[in-house]
């Protein structure tokens, strides 16, 4: 074999030998930490007791969790575009209250509740499916959360 | 502080970030798989003026029939009144309107795949060639010998075409989606269609159907760039196969094809950074233009132009500062000629980056092109076809699949760029040694956007 074609083959099997590793070597859950395991243990309890609180990506507190509540003033978002991190399967749970009237749409999944002064909008429904997702004042077109359900 | 909507008005979900240790892999690989290309490589150009030979029968007899290019530039002329119909009479409502889907997604992202593949066949579909070539046989018929073209200057070369690109992509995501609460709306993108329509048919009635098609109308300009790697292409009117790739090797002869390709790269650049690594300074420089006193849409939509404009001129740079560093090596053609010499070995980098970044969007997209917005093409609740109440399976395709595209694309074009690279050195420096050290100038170019655009997808770009 000349020496070219040693090369050649040696380069493939480099590239190859790389491709089967990153294949194979998928940790990802080392990534996320401790939390992916809790979680999966707290989806399993609430199915278990019929418990529809939410699960919990922190470690388990006897108590809900408080629910994250996101402030529209004067038709914008208090303090900027906010971020909402859920695992999927979780449940997403936050309120908004706004003091102008208008719809509050989460893209993706497709949910709205009105909003409007003293009419807070309430949500509660399953993180069926990973990405990013906007949150916004449907009628203002005004982004107010941006959600993210990581795997 | 001003804040603006998803950069698309169609897009529900975007991506999630490349993990790190993806992002690691993805990186690892690009590095060896390039070490080796220098070390490793032929030292014969193999795709410059590579043969083409007549395609098998059962594909260049229908696709020479007259029969069939007429029933394709039909189907062509009917989808764009289409899009004009639905845009004017349809919903307001974005994602409830065919025509937006259609135009940027269906069309706008379908056609480079298809092209690669399957050579320019969006020339059979083209409206506006469809249109020219029937009035100009029209008027043969009528009056013989009265049509008359101007000459084009091809000193202009694809100019217009990248000038159009980069207004198209400035329409949708600038220009509709700027502002508290203005969208790109079915009626802009119906209003828009038509002024191009006439700006189109007027150009080709000046310089010419097919002159006009393959040097100003940038769709087909823009889709027969990625055409060239293909391996089929029509030539005096007939198909012919040739080597993939080889087709790429004489596509930048015309002037402006820098200007293109180069556009197509840095367009899909500042789409994945104006909401990440640019959107701060993006903001600075509106919130400096709001203070001059201009209203917020306007501020918006210019500082937004200002950095597509710099993220354009960015690639440019990198580039050229490649061209510069191969003008040190011996023997080598003065700037001006090398510049335009390896402008070709950036298709594959601007297919990746398409790939990349809109691969989710289309699958989603299409589910519902094919379904309710197919049924339901107004958003007025029909059901031509049964179809209306489908929606987007977003479960369809995990995130893991999207990573594995989007760094598989990466790498896939890094590794094509640097092959159509390599070969084209061996032509212009037939000394073997010199041709390699003029590659590394070309390695350090790829290196830097496949980086830039693994940065782009990374959890980093946030």
């Amino acid at each position: 074999m000349n020496p070219k074609t040693t090369r050649t083959l040696v380069a493939g099997a480099v590239v190859v030998l790389a491709l089967a590793l990153l294949l194979l070597v998928r940790p990802g859950d080392s990534d996320n930490g401790n939390s992916d395991s809790n979680t999966d243990q707290g989806q399993a309890t609430s199915k278990i007791t019929g418990n529809t609180g939410p699960t919990q990506s922190e470690p388990r507190q006897p108590e809900e969790p408080a629910v994250p509540v996101y402030r529209v003033v004067d038709g914008q978002p208090a303090g900027g575009v906010q971020k909402l991190e859920v695992n999927e399967g979780d449940n997403i749970r936050f309120v908004v209250k706004s003091d102008v009237d208008d719809e509050v749409h989460v893209h993706g999944f497709d949910v709205s509740e009105p909003v409007g002064p003293g009419r807070p909008a309430k949500f509660d429904f399953k993180a069926g499916f990973t990405g990013v997702f906007e949150i916004e004042l449907e009628n203002s077109a005004v982004p107010i959360i941006e959600l993210q359900v990581n795997p | 502080m001003i804040s603006v909507p998803l950069a698309h008005a169609l897009v529900s979900r975007g991506d999630l970030p490349i993990p790190v240790w993806l992002f690691a892999w993805g990186a690892g690989v690009v590095l060896v798989v390039s070490f080796f290309a220098l070390a490793s490589a032929w030292r014969k150009p193999r795709f410059e003026d590579a043969p083409g030979r007549p395609a098998a029968t059962w594909l260049s007899v229908p696709a020479n029939s007259s029969a069939v290019q007429f029933l394709s530039g039909l189907i062509g002329v009917l989808l764009l009144a289409a899009v004009l119909y639905a845009g004017i009479e349809g919903t307001e409502a974005a994602d409830r309107n065919f025509s937006l889907t259609f135009v940027f997604v269906t069309s706008w992202l379908g056609f480079p795949v298809l092209s690669v593949v399957f050579g320019n066949v969006f020339t059979a579909f083209s409206p506006w060639r469809a249109i020219g070539r029937a009035y100009g046989w029209l008027a043969q018929r009528l009056a013989p010998g009265t049509v008359r073209h101007v000459e084009y200057p091809e000193k202009f070369g694809r100019w217009p075409a990248a000038v159009g690109l980069v207004a198209f992509v400035w329409l949708e995501i600038i220009y509709g989606a700027t502002g508290a609460a203005v969208v790109l709306s079915p009626e802009i993108v119906a209003k828009a269609t038509i002024l191009y329509s006439v700006y189109t048919l007027v150009m080709m009635g000046v310089f010419g159907v097919e002159k006009w098609n393959s040097r100003g109308e940038f769709f087909s300009v823009y889709f027969g760039m990625f055409a060239s790697m293909s391996s089929f292409r029509k030539r005096e009117g007939k198909l012919e196969r040739r080597r993939w790739l080889s087709g790429t090797t004489d596509w930048a002869n015309v002037p402006g094809s820098l200007a293109l390709v180069v556009s197509a790269i840095g367009v899909t650049t500042f789409d994945g950074a104006q909401e990440g690594a640019l959107k701060t300074p993006i903001e600075w420089t509106q919130e400096r233009i709001g203070d001059l006193g201009f209203a917020a849409t306007v501020s918006v939509r210019a500082g937004d132009t200002v950095f597509l404009l710099i993220t354009i001129g960015i690639v440019a740079l990198i580039y050229l500062l490649g061209v510069k560093g191969m003008t040190r090596v011996d023997a080598a053609p003065p700037f001006k000629v090398l510049r335009s010499r390896f402008a070709h070995t950036l298709i594959p980098i601007a297919l990746a980056y398409l790939v990349a970044h809109y691969f989710s969007l289309f699958v989603f997209q299409e589910q519902a092109q094919f379904t309710f917005l197919l049924s339901d093409p107004l958003g007025d609740g029909s059901n031509l076809f049964g179809t209306a109440t489908s929606g987007i399976d977003y479960t369809l395709i995990g995130p893991e699949l999207v990573w594995y595209v989007q760094v598989g694309a990466l790498i896939a074009g890094h590794v094509t760029a640097l092959v159509l690279a390599h070969d084209r050195a061996l032509l212009i420096w037939p000394d073997y040694r010199l041709a390699t050290r003029s590659q590394y100038w070309m390695l350090a170019v790829m290196l830097c956007f496949t980086s830039l655009g693994l940065f782009l997808l990374s959890f980093a770009n946030q």
